[in-house]
This record gives structure tokens, C-alpha cells and sequence, in this order.
């Protein structure tokens, strides 16, 4: 099979799963080393970018999948009416700041960084699958960890947690206002 | 004739605290403690006038403040640190708590904007090919003798090969909820779209069915899952819930 066939059959994959697919999966179907997947993956990600298709090839992790350009919203939407767009509260992007950037992190530390119990918006987070137990503290009480999950980085744009930006550039921010 | 109320909305005391300090232009390092406290406890007197509850949270942020304003009166605190006199400031925790909570503030802000960006990407649901299915699919590798095995298997199970233990004792089924639930929520994860009578088993009691359609009630309240039903008395179709 040549490299234009796989990448064809792939993006036949990708528009037909619509969810996020796994490279690994797809190099099982294809019965191709995950690499070459991966690397296919990523040149084909290139391309669309390059071509200016209306159509991107989003990552995060591991995972690749399909979706528009947000600069095309202005069109889109007014083909695709009443969608839910429901954006999140400020408490609950507050609370999602303090789990991306300190995770594992507990209930406990959450609220005493924010000053008020953030019961609520950490409940918001999980419904939303933007957040989940990642574990529990071994400390009495055995508290519940919380960390991001993939949704979070498609939610924000992301390709992985290291594309946050470093913590310390809010920091430094900060300095320069004085 | 209308009324125009606006009222400043705060994420809690560090939110309402930063706020006095942008506001008076304050350096944050180095926070005038009295007028803090005053502004602070007179904002929370005016929301009393206004017939707001203040939540607790705020209260002790203000118990916080006074608690640090008497402190300043006394004399400083001397600390050895590495054989050098330090003087504790009573603030300095107060400070470091502000700082670590703007942080975390600004950051949710340029998530914000993240979040505004990619709200505006469309994806496409999974594609439904359930329909492309050969339903004798699974029959095809099915040989007589595995017919054979299975009966005898069944019969054995019933034990009619042996008359003398043909007596069962009849237990109340015990069913619970979470056991259901995960049943559901394993399903719906799989097949992304399950129909309420593929989990409900002919056999299957009325307790179960209940227990069943209790967590589909939960799962439907934890917006895991949505639930159409195209007419009256057909059956529940049970699909994922996109974010």
C-alpha cells in the first residue's frame, strides 16, 4: 500500500468514527507499525492546515479526530441552530485552573486556594467529563485526587498538558504590571 | 418605571479581597490592614442591608483580617532564621494565599479564552453502522456438537438428570442499584447507543427492571446519558451524552 492509500483509507477512518480515535487503533487496523501511523498522522495534519481545508485534523494525546476551523463559526452556525453552547462559570474555570496545574490535586487544597468550598464546580467539571478522580491520597481520610482528562484538551485546544503555558509566565505577568 | 439592581458578583473573600486591592490600587506586599479590613467589613454590612445572606466564608476572611490588624499593634514577632533576626509580618500568609490565588485567577482567564476559541469547533457524531451488521454473523462458526454441549450444559445445570435434587430454595433476587448502573453506563460506553429492552432480559424480574430504569433515571440526571422515546409506550433508546 502506498502513503497516498493510507492516508486516504485514514481519513475515511477518522470521518467515520467522528469521535476521537486512538493511533494505536488505527495502526491495528491498518496492520501497520504505530510510528508510521503516528508520523502519517501528523504530515496529514500538516496538510490539511497547509491546504486550508474547512475540515482540521485536531490532536490531543494520543488521539486524532475531525472537526471545523473556529474561525468558520461565523458561518457554521447559521446552518446549525440552537446548539448548546453552555461556557463554563467563572468558579468552575477557577477550579479547573487549580486541577490542571497542580494535579493530583484534593478537594481540600482546591477550596483553600479559592477561599470558598468548591463542592459545586468540581461536580460541574466531572459532569462535564473535564475533570475525574484520578486516585486517592494515602492520608487519613484517604481524600479523593482529581486530574484532567482528554476532554479537557480537546475542550481548550490543547495536544497534551505540556502545551499549557508554564506557570510561570502567569507569574511573570504579574511582576511586569507592577 | 424600572429598577436597575447591579450587583458586583464575587467568586468568594480572596475574590472580593483582590478586588478592594485593584481598586485602591494597594501594592499587594504591603496592604494597609485597616483600610482593607474596613472596606471589607463594610461590604459585607452592605449586603446585610440588602438582605443577602453572607455566606460563612466571607465572615471568617473578615474574623481573618481583624484577627491580623491586632496583631500588627502588638509588637513583631522575632524569628531566628540562620542565626538572623527576622521579623514575622502577621500578613505574610495572608499574602502568599492572595498571590497563589491570583495566580489561579489569571489563569482562568486565559482559559477562558481558550475555551471561547475551541467552543467554536463542530464535530461530527459517531457514524450509526449497526445497520451494515450481518446479524448471523456470529452464528456462522456454530457446529452442531457445540448445540449438543450446550444443552447437555443447561440440563445439567438444572440437574433434571437427577430427580432427588430437583429442589431449589427460592431466594429474594437481590439487585443493586450501582451494580445496574455500571451495567448501563458499560453498555452505553461499548455501543454508544442501547435500546432499554437490550438490557432487560425476558427473564429478567420485576425488581431488576425497576432497579434498571432507577439508574437510567440517575444516569440521566448526571447527564451521562440521554433518553428518547419516539412514541408513547415504544421502547427507550438510550445514547451517550456528547459534551
Amino acid at each position: 500500500m502506498d502513503k497516498r492509500e493510507i492516508k486516504s483509507i485514514i481519513e475515511g477512518l477518522l470521518f467515520t468514527f467522528g469521535e476521537p480515535i486512538d493511533c494505536n487503533e488505527v495502526a491495528k487496523v491498518l496492520g501497520i507499525p504505530n510510528k508510521e501511523v503516528l508520523s502519517i498522522l501528523l504530515e496529514m495534519k500538516d496538510e490539511f492546515d497547509f491546504n486550508r481545508r474547512g475540515i482540521r485534523i485536531i490532536r490531543f494525546n494520543n488521539s486524532f479526530q475531525l472537526g471545523t476551523r473556529p474561525e468558520h463559526h461565523e458561518w457554521i452556525k447559521q446552518i446549525v441552530q440552537g446548539r448548546n453552547t453552555r461556557s463554563l462559570s467563572n468558579a468552575a474555570l477557577e477550579t479547573l485552573s487549580i486541577v490542571a496545574y497542580k494535579q493530583p490535586v484534593t478537594k481540600a487544597d482546591i477550596d483553600h486556594i479559592r477561599g470558598v468550598k468548591s463542592d459545586r464546580s468540581l461536580e460541574t467539571l466531572i459532569g462535564r467529563r473535564l475533570a475525574k478522580e484520578v486516585g486517592k491520597l494515602d492520608k487519613p481520610g484517604k481524600p479523593n485526587l482529581y486530574g484532567t482528562t482528554d476532554e479537557f484538551l480537546r475542550y481548550f485546544g490543547l495536544e497534551s498538558l505540556k502545551e499549557l503555558p508554564p506557570i510561570d509566565d502567569f507569574r511573570i505577568e504579574e511582576i511586569e504590571e507592577e | 418605571m424600572s429598577y436597575n439592581v447591579s450587583v458586583e458578583v464575587f467568586e468568594g473573600p480572596m475574590d472580593l479581597l483582590l478586588n478592594l486591592i485593584d481598586k485602591n490600587e494597594i501594592d499587594i506586599y504591603d496592604i494597609p490592614i485597616n483600610t482593607v479590613t474596613d472596606q471589607f467589613v463594610s461590604q459585607l454590612r452592605k449586603w446585610e442591608d440588602m438582605n443577602l445572606e453572607v455566606a460563612s466564608d466571607f465572615i471568617i476572611m473578615a474574623a481573618t483580617l481583624i484577627e491580623i490588624k491586632s496583631k500588627m499593634l502588638l509588637p513583631k514577632e522575632i524569628v531566628l532564621v540562620d542565626g538572623e533576626e527576622v521579623h514575622l509580618d502577621p500578613r505574610e500568609e495572608l499574602v502568599m494565599r492572595l498571590i497563589e490565588y491570583k495566580l489561579y485567577k489569571d489563569i482562568s482567564e486565559s482559559l477562558k479564552s481558550s475555551e471561547d476559541v475551541y467552543s467554536k469547533v463542530y464535530y461530527k457524531p459517531q457514524e450509526d453502522v449497526s445497520d451494515f451488521r450481518d446479524p448471523f454473523e456470529e452464528l456462522n462458526a456454530v457446529q452442531l456438537m457445540d448445540l449438543v454441549d450446550t444443552l447437555q450444559n443447561i440440563l445439567q445445570r438444572h440437574r433434571y438428570d437427577n430427580p432427588q435434587e430437583n429442589f431449589f430454595e427460592i431466594r429474594r433476587e437481590e439487585v443493586s442499584l450501582e451494580e445496574c448502573t455500571r451495567d448501563i453506563e458499560d453498555q452505553v460506553k461499548i455501543n454508544g447507543k442501547i435500546k432499554f429492552s437490550d438490557i432487560i432480559t425476558a427473564q429478567a424480574s420485576r425488581s431488576r427492571i425497576i432497579a434498571y430504569f432507577l439508574s437510567l433515571l440517575e444516569l440521566m440526571r448526571t447527564r451521562f446519558i440521554y433518553v428518547r422515546q419516539n412514541d408513547s409506550f415504544s421502547d427507550l433508546i438510550i445514547e451517550m451524552r456528547g459534551i
